[in-house]
């Protein structure tokens, strides 16, 4: 098999591309909404293969039109090429072809959804400052695989906080030991990070916190995604009403990559 | 609503911890399985099982099995 050749494209190119492999009626397709800014694009026939890079390691996107022209971008992928398939249906196709060519499944995410809030009167939780910003970063990344985890780098985590999208626990010296990220759009609403250090209840402070934003901003859904094998944080949020939508990104490394 | 009745429901929540370690006298806090979501679990159970509602801040205070007993009692009375 001969190797993929990545090139840079430029929006309107790549945009073309992408519409040509999806009017393909592709067989495999794991290219949704994804921000295309600064992404490479590697053609295999009518097939394509969007690579994202990140610090220390790429996420690939696939729409390929037969299993042949998915094998064969699989088998030029780099050691460092991880892929996400979220999905509502079995994913058999895409996982015997990804495991027969040294890939392995490290995990997966399931979806949920709140549709109504569970309101309780909580202390009021402080929200996080600029000043805050290097010691959430760095525990995020502690407790989180970036490569599973799909977390914020420090300017997009700088944004959120400029924003007022987290909130946070302090210790008795004011440095932060929990977090939580809350942002919405429309009546939707996200929770894209939790964390909490602290072994009382101070950690569902944040979330009921969060909860009333949402009410008061007239939120109608909040959306977060859980590991399938945190079985804590997915037993709290479902004490709270929280229902899974069917939603599951599978996420896939080669064999040879070190998490 | 009989302390014998709310013992044995408080137990249930737990998943780990011999049931012959909580009594009405346990400090409950003290329990290595104690945590949020334990809090959690209890605060729905009072509810769902029993009617009352009480905040973290009530169960915060509490020591004892049976102080928080007393709490959920007194919101009955």
């Amino acid at each position: 098999m001969k190797t993929i050749e990545f090139k840079i494209y430029s929006e309107n190119d790549l945009r073309i591309l992408i519409d040509n492999a999806v009017a393909h009626r592709p067989s495999f397709n794991n290219l949704y909404g994804i921000d295309l800014n600064g992404v490479e694009c590697a053609r295999v026939n009518n097939s394509i293969c969007v690579r994202k890079k990140f610090d220390s390691f790429n996420r690939i996107y696939l729409v390929a039109e037969t299993q042949s022209e998915l094998k064969e971008i699989i088998y030029s992928l780099e050691v460092n090429d991880t892929i996400n398939i979220p999905s509502k249906t079995d994913i058999g196709a895409w996982d015997t072809t990804l495991i027969s060519h040294n890939y392995r499944k490290i995990a997966s995410y399931s979806r949920y959804v709140y549709r109504e809030f569970p309101i309780r009167e909580v202390p009021v939780s402080d929200f996080a400052m600029p000043d805050d910003l290097e010691r959430i970063y760095y525990r995020l990344y502690e407790i989180f695989s970036p490569v599973t985890g799909h977390l914020p780098n420090q300017i997009e985590l700088a944004r959120l906080i400029e924003n007022k999208n987290i909130l946070v626990n302090r210790d008795a010296e004011g440095a932060v030991n929990g977090a939580l990220c809350f942002t919405a759009t429309g009546k939707k609403g996200d929770l894209p990070f939790w964390y909490d250090d602290n072994e009382d209840m101070k950690g569902l402070y944040l979330l009921y916190n969060a909860f009333s934003i949402f009410k008061n901003a007239n939120i109608k859904f909040v959306y977060l995604w859980i590991n399938d094998d945190n079985r804590k944080t997915r037993k709290i949020h479902k004490l709270l009403g929280v229902v899974p939508d069917g939603l599951i990104d599978n996420i896939y490394c080669n064999k040879n990559f070190k998490l | 609503m009989i302390l014998e009745e709310f013992i044995k429901s408080f137990v249930d929540q737990f998943d780990e911890t011999d049931p012959s370690e909580i009594t009405a006298e346990t400090v409950f806090h003290d329990l290595d399985e104690w945590d949020s979501l334990i809090a959690l679990a209890v605060l729905n159970m009072t509810e769902k099982n029993f009617g009352k509602k009480i905040t973290f801040d009530e169960m915060k205070k509490c020591k004892t099995v049976e102080d928080l007993f007393n709490v959920i009692e007194r919101k009955q009375a």
